[in-house]
């Protein structure tokens, strides 16, 4: 539905709103050492932990992820509109190979700062529990 | 305390008190040598269950090593027709197959500690490799996994020879 340049306003908007802090990403998905027989390495964790954010406006759902892997390309970008009972996918973006073509290439870079820029200013469970227990004192 | 009442340290036992003294003795026996089999028989039943999983672990492994021969000439051929959506789909079946087989040497034995560490290596290189074909636009597929692909190559006659070992080890078992 979203044609190339309209996705590239859309990601620098995304990444102005979540600088300004207008635009708060939580951090969902599979939880850390979810491994088998707890034996994986950090290494193994990184390979197949994901890692995916999810923000909201007051009608719309932005959901982030990189796909089949932890921090890096591909990612994706899922626009959600929110209607009550009947949320309904406006549209997705999803990092492309095809980077021959200008559009594309500059659509994956894009795509990868946003993951990055949110990855850096979503807090983990741990931390903001750290955070509010720091404020009881304890 | 007063033990009189209960127990009668003066006169000589008679025949039932023998009687009795044979006849616990006798209980006290029968309870522990029940004890011990029941121990033994729990021991039998872990080492059923261990031998088990080992056997399950290691037909997982058998069916999952040469699936890397494929992959690997995959990898090759994506990288021959400089084809980043073949190389990407293929890296990532590798790093895939990759992780499982690490779990799965990792739970039963230490012995593939160096391949393990082989495989991790490789999956790490495969992995960045992977996503760098996500950018990079004036390079060839050679240029961003050439490295990642001469990684695996390297690694498949490793996992070949894994892989016979492991369907040769006589005992079902692969623990050293």
């Amino acid at each position: 539905m979203l044609d190339s340049m309209a996705w590239l306003k859309l990601l620098g908007g995304l990444e102005a709103a979540t600088s300004t802090g207008v635009l708060e990403w939580q951090r969902t998905g599979q939880p850390p050492g979810n491994s088998i027989n707890a034996l994986a390495t950090a290494m193994m964790e990184a390979l197949t932990r994901q890692k995916q954010f999810v923000a909201r406006t007051a009608t719309t759902q932005y959901e982030l992820s990189a796909v089949n892997s932890y921090d890096r390309a591909p990612f994706e970008l899922v626009v959600i509109e929110l209607g009550g009972a009947n949320a309904k996918l406006l549209d997705s973006l999803r990092s492309s190979t095809a980077v021959g073509d200008m559009d594309t290439y500059q659509l994956n870079q894009r795509l990868e700062q946003l993951f990055h820029l949110v990855d850096s200013h979503v807090q983990s469970p741990d931390e903001v529990v750290d955070r509010l227990l720091g404020e009881l004192g304890q | 305390m007063n033990l009189e009442p209960w127990v009668d340290l003066v006169s000589r036992p008679t025949a039932l008190d023998w009687i009795g003294f044979i006849l616990g003795s006798a209980g006290i026996g029968f309870t522990v040598w029940q004890l011990v089999r029941s121990r033994g028989a729990l021991k039998a039943a872990e080492k059923a269950l261990r031998e088990t999983r080992s056997t399950l672990i290691k037909n997982q492994l058998i069916s999952a090593l040469p699936a890397f021969r494929e992959i690997g000439i995959s990898v090759d051929a994506a990288v021959g027709r400089d084809d980043r959506s073949g190389a990407q789909a293929a890296l990532e079946i590798f790093c895939v197959r990759a992780y499982e087989v690490v779990s799965l040497l990792q739970s039963t034995t230490d012995r593939y500690g160096e391949l393990t560490a082989e495989i991790l290596g490789a999956a790490e290189l495969a992995d960045s490799s992977r996503a760098d074909l996500f950018g990079r636009p004036g390079e060839t597929v050679y240029d961003i996994v050439g490295l990642a692909a001469d990684g695996i190559r390297t690694l498949v006659p490793k996992l070949s020879g894994a892989s016979v070992d492991i369907r040769n080890d006589p005992g079902g078992e692969i623990d050293a």
